[in-house]
């Protein structure tokens, strides 16, 4: 076969067009397989794409809006009606409100630590996600993985910091998972440059295992802890 | 999945207009649908209230072949396409940077993040449209070419042109070596 164009690539990444003869292609000829693997570090990279969050509530939010905005248009003793019970309603609410802000324990504030350690942790797992789904979705039966285990090298430094941290926090599932991530890493770090077929599959196998690329995208997706009420 | 959503539009539409409030749920991924394609926070909340004020008006028009969850996403996209249509007629190029990054600087998704957000930003509507269902929402090329007015061929060569303008300006930041 010849050398397969980008345009090529791109639809075998995507799983739109590939070939058995492309993936053969690929594990025979160096440049090629190099060139298809700085495509995928660039497309894996796109995980790290800002996307701004919303709260849990979100969804109420937008029924709430539904609501009013789909709901019966009403007179005008309707909404007289409405404010008078509105204002009952609030003022009980306050008066409730009053009493049971006098009466009730003060509740301890949450970790600080672990708000910051959620924040901090956003680029680490991205960055981890990368080396691990590189990994994952290497074509072929041999892999360089020069650019991975120097990548793990850098991340196990800042993994070691934030396992510690989320060991004197309450984020047991987070401290788990960094364990987990710290144990694939140093494996990667220590690896030859070149993997081949029963290397490549046993790593696999134990990140499969481990089930760290789910738990990565859960602890990912999970909001930081929200403060406690002082 | 399926069955207590087809459970909850026969709810609604037997008058039960509290019951839309579990459909409502999907507001958040339909959040993150519609912010991938505009790369808009506001033009995003907007497309997700619009999404599901006309799902709610149009819950008769649903069929229940395909999922709730896919016709909700086809209304936001449409929507999202019409905003992104509006306000981004052009395209736009993509400023490449020119020193090589350090490892430090690779490590801040922040800086990673910025690149790639301003990256999507320079592809042009069709490209991001076409790029972003297939990259983000794995919707299959015939599809995608349906939901923004292009042929099958086109919408491929809209994606390769998005993938190589986001790998000449996303490379050499991610690039150690």
């Amino acid at each position: 076969m010849n050398h397969p164009t980008e345009d090529q690539l791109i639809l075998q990444y995507y799983g739109d067009g590939g070939s058995d003869d492309l993936e053969s292609h690929l594990d025979e000829c160096r440049e090629c397989r190099q060139t298809y693997q700085s495509l995928q570090r660039v497309l894996n990279s796109l995980i790290a794409a800002p996307l701004p969050e919303r709260g849990a509530d979100y969804g109420q939010q937008v029924w709430r809006k539904v609501q009013l905005a789909t709901a019966p248009r009403r007179n005008f003793r309707h909404w007289a009606f409405g404010l008078a019970a509105a204002a009952v309603v609030v003022v009980g609410a306050f008066l409730a409100g009053t009493a049971y802000e006098r009466s009730k324990p003060v509740a301890v504030a949450d970790d600080p630590r672990a708000r910051l350690l959620r924040v901090a942790l956003d680029g680490h797992l991205a960055s981890s996600l990368m080396v691990l789904a590189e990994i994952e979705n290497a074509p072929g039966r041999t892999m360089d993985i020069s650019w991975q285990r120097q990548s793990a090298e850098q991340l196990l430094d800042d993994n070691r910091l934030y396992k510690q941290t989320a060991s004197g926090t309450q984020e047991a599932r987070v401290g788990q998972l960094l364990s987990d991530l710290e144990e694939i890493l140093l494996e990667v770090a220590h690896s030859p440059a070149q993997f081949n077929g029963p290397q490549l599959q046993e790593l696999r196998s134990r990140i499969a295992r481990k089930g760290i690329i789910f738990e990565i995208r859960i602890v990912a997706a999970e909001p930081a802890p929200s403060p406690g009420i002082l | 999945m399926h069955e207590i959503d087809l459970a909850a539009v026969s709810r609604v539409r037997a008058g039960e207009a509290e019951a839309f409030a579990g459909l409502v749920e999907r507001s958040r991924s339909v959040f993150r649908l519609a912010y991938r394609i505009t790369g808009n926070e506001n033009d995003a909340d907007e497309i997700v209230q619009e999404t599901f004020m006309r799902a709610y008006r149009e819950i008769h028009r649903y069929e229940s072949r395909a999922s709730f969850a896919t016709w909700i996403h086809t209304i936001a996209r449409n929507l999202a396409l019409d905003i992104l249509r509006k306000n981004r007629p052009g395209s736009a190029e993509i400023e490449l940077v020119s020193s090589a990054p350090t490892p430090e600087r690779l490590a801040s998704s922040h800086l990673l993040g910025e690149r790639i957000a301003a990256a999507l930003n320079g592809l042009s509507t069709h490209e991001r449209a076409a790029f972003t269902l297939r990259h983000y929402e794995g919707v299959p090329l015939i599809e995608i070419g349906e939901t923004i007015g292009l042929s099958e061929n086109a919408t491929k060569q809209s994606i390769f042109r998005a993938v190589k303008k986001l790998r000449r300006a996303l490379l050499p930041w991610i690039t150690l070596t």
